[in-house]
C-alpha cells in the first residue's frame, strides 16, 4: 500500500518535472521558425484583433517571410479597406460641395445684375413646426443688417421676394416670410399695374384680396411689389396668380391665390437688400403715436 | 470514456475562454475561464491528469499570446503542482478558501508572467487595470466554475 502511494507520488513528480522541463525548454531555447509560424497563424485565426495593434511587429518576429507577408497583406488589406470606406464618404461629401459650389457660383453671377445693393446670407435655421413663418440667417448687425431690410432669393434664373428682416442680432437675424400669417403688402399686376393686398396664410399659397372686379387679372399673371409699398423696393416678383375666386365677391372685390415666385422649401441662401426706410418711418413707436 | 470526457472538457473550456476574452470583455477585462478551470481541476482531479490539463491549457494560452512562448505552460504547471501540495493542508472544497486561493494565485501568476516576459522577451504585458480587477473577477467566478466541474466529476463522472 505504502509502495503504491510512494510510486504514485513519484509519477506525479516525474510528470510535473517533464512538463516543467518542456516549458523551460520552450522558454529558454529559441523556438524554430515552424513553431513561430504555427503560433502566428493559430493566434491570427483566433485573435485577429491582436494583429492590428502596435505589437504586431513584435508578433511577426522570427517567422518565415512568406507567412509574415501573408499576415501583413491581410493587415494592409484591412487598413486599405477602411481607407477606401473613408474616401467614399469624403467623395460623397465632395460631390455635395461641388453641387453647392455650382449653385453659389450661379448666385454670384446673378447678383451683379441686381439693381439693389446688399449682401448674401446663408439660412442657418428653419423652424420645423412652422416653416412658412420665419427662418434665421447667418448675418446680423456686424454685417450692417437692419430691421425691415428686404430679403429676396434666387432659384436658377428666377429672383423673388422672400420676406423682411424682423429681428437683428450681432451675428444672425430672423427673417419673417411672405407666407407668414402676419405678412401683408401691396402688390401690382397687369399692364395697368392694378394694386391688390397680398397676405400670408401660414401655408404655401398667398392670398390676394381687394382686387376690383374690373381688374384685368388672369391665371399665371405675375405680381410684383408696388412703388407704393414702404417696406419693399418696387418691381420684385412676388408670385404668380394660381386661382381666381371671381364668385367670392365681397363689396365688389374678388380674391385670388398667389403662388410665390420662390418656394420657401428650396432656398438655401438669401440676398438682403440694404434699403433703409424713410427717416420718419424709422421709429415704429413714434409712428404709432 | 474518461479520456474522451477529458478531451471534451479541454475543448469546451478552451472555446469558452476564447469566447469570453473576445466577445465578453469590458475594457479588456474578462473572467479568465481557463485559469479558474485549471485551479478547479487541480483541486478535483488526480495530480497527473490535472497537471496535463494545466500544461496544455498553458500551451494553448502561449499559442494565443504574443509574449514568451512557454511561460504560461510553466506557470500553470507550477500552479497546479502548488495546489496539489497545498490541498493536503487546506480544504478547497468550500467557496471561501477557493476565492482566497484564486485571488492570491491570480496576482502571483500575473507577476510571474510579467517577470518571465521581461526576462525573455523584453515585453511588458502587464496592465495595471487587469492586475487589479481580474483577480477579483476570477475569485468571484471560481465557486461557480468549481461547482460545474464538481458536478461533471461526481454526478456525470465525465472527468
Amino acid at each position: 500500500m505504502l509502495k503504491a502511494i510512494g510510486s504514485h507520488k513519484d509519477i506525479t513528480k516525474t510528470v510535473a518535472a517533464i512538463y516543467l522541463s518542456i516549458a523551460c525548454f520552450l522558454l529558454i531555447f529559441p523556438s524554430s521558425k515552424l513553431v513561430y509560424s504555427v503560433r502566428a497563424l493559430f493566434s491570427y485565426v483566433l485573435y485577429p484583433a491582436l494583429n492590428y495593434g502596435a505589437t504586431s511587429e513584435f508578433y511577426l518576429r522570427n517567422i518565415p517571410k512568406n507567412i509574415s507577408n501573408l499576415l501583413k497583406t491581410d493587415q494592409e488589406n484591412r487598413r486599405l479597406s477602411a481607407l477606401v470606406e473613408n474616401n467614399t464618404i469624403f467623395l460623397n461629401y465632395a460631390g455635395t460641395l461641388i453641387k453647392e459650389n455650382a449653385r453659389l457660383v450661379k448666385l454670384l453671377d446673378l447678383s451683379p445684375s441686381f439693381e439693389w445693393r446688399g449682401t448674401w446670407a446663408r439660412i442657418i435655421n428653419k423652424s420645423p413646426d412652422n416653416c412658412y413663418s420665419s427662418f434665421f440667417i447667418d448675418k446680423g448687425s456686424d454685417y450692417g443688417i437692419k430691421v425691415n431690410y428686404t430679403v429676396i432669393a434666387a432659384h436658377g434664373e428666377t429672383v423673388g421676394l422672400v420676406g423682411r428682416i424682423f429681428e437683428v442680432y450681432n451675428n444672425f437675424s430672423k427673417v419673417v416670410l411672405i407666407t407668414d400669417n402676419r405678412f401683408s403688402s401691396v402688390g401690382v399686376f397687369g399692364k395697368e399695374e392694378t394694386e391688390s393686398l397680398i397676405e400670408g396664410r401660414g401655408a404655401e399659397l398667398l392670398k390676394m384680396s381687394h382686387i376690383t372686379i374690373k381688374a384685368d387679372i388672369a391665371k399665371d399673371m405675375d405680381v410684383f411689389t408696388s412703388r407704393t409699398s414702404i417696406l419693399f423696393p418696387q418691381g420684385i416678383s412676388i408670385g404668380k396668380v394660381s386661382k381666381i375666386y371671381s364668385k367670392n365677391m365681397v363689396m365688389n372685390f374678388i380674391e385670388a391665390d398667389l403662388l410665390p415666385t420662390i418656394s420657401i422649401n428650396v432656398i438655401k441662401e438669401v440676398y438682403i437688400i440694404s434699403r433703409d426706410l424713410p427717416k420718419e418711418m424709422h421709429d415704429v413707436k413714434v409712428l404709432r403715436k | 470514456m474518461k479520456f474522451i470526457g477529458n478531451i471534451f472538457v479541454f475543448i469546451i473550456v478552451s472555446v469558452a475562454y476564447w469566447l469570453f476574452s473576445n466577445h465578453f470583455s469590458f475594457f479588456h477585462i474578462a473572467p479568465n475561464m481557463l485559469f479558474t478551470a485549471a485551479i478547479s481541476l487541480a483541486i478535483l482531479l488526480k495530480p497527473v491528469t490535472a497537471l496535463s490539463f494545466c500544461f496544455f491549457w498553458g500551451l494553448y494560452m502561449d499559442m494565443m499570446g504574443i509574449n514568451a512562448f512557454g511561460a504560461y505552460a510553466l506557470i500553470y504547471t507550477l500552479m497546479c503542482y502548488a495546489v496539489h501540495i497545498s490541498k493536503k493542508r487546506f480544504d478547497f472544497d468550500m467557496p471561501i478558501p477557493q476565492i482566497v486561493l484564486v485571488f492570491i494565485l491570480s496576482v502571483l501568476v500575473f507577476l510571474f508572467h510579467q517577470m518571465l516576459s521581461l526576462i525573455f522577451t523584453d515585453v511588458n504585458p502587464l496592465r495595471l487595470k487587469v492586475l487589479f480587477v481580474e483577480p477579483l473577477v476570477n475569485s468571484l467566478l471560481m465557486p461557480f466554475v468549481f461547482a460545474i466541474f464538481h458536478y461533471l466529476k461526481r454526478k456525470l463522472k465525465i472527468l
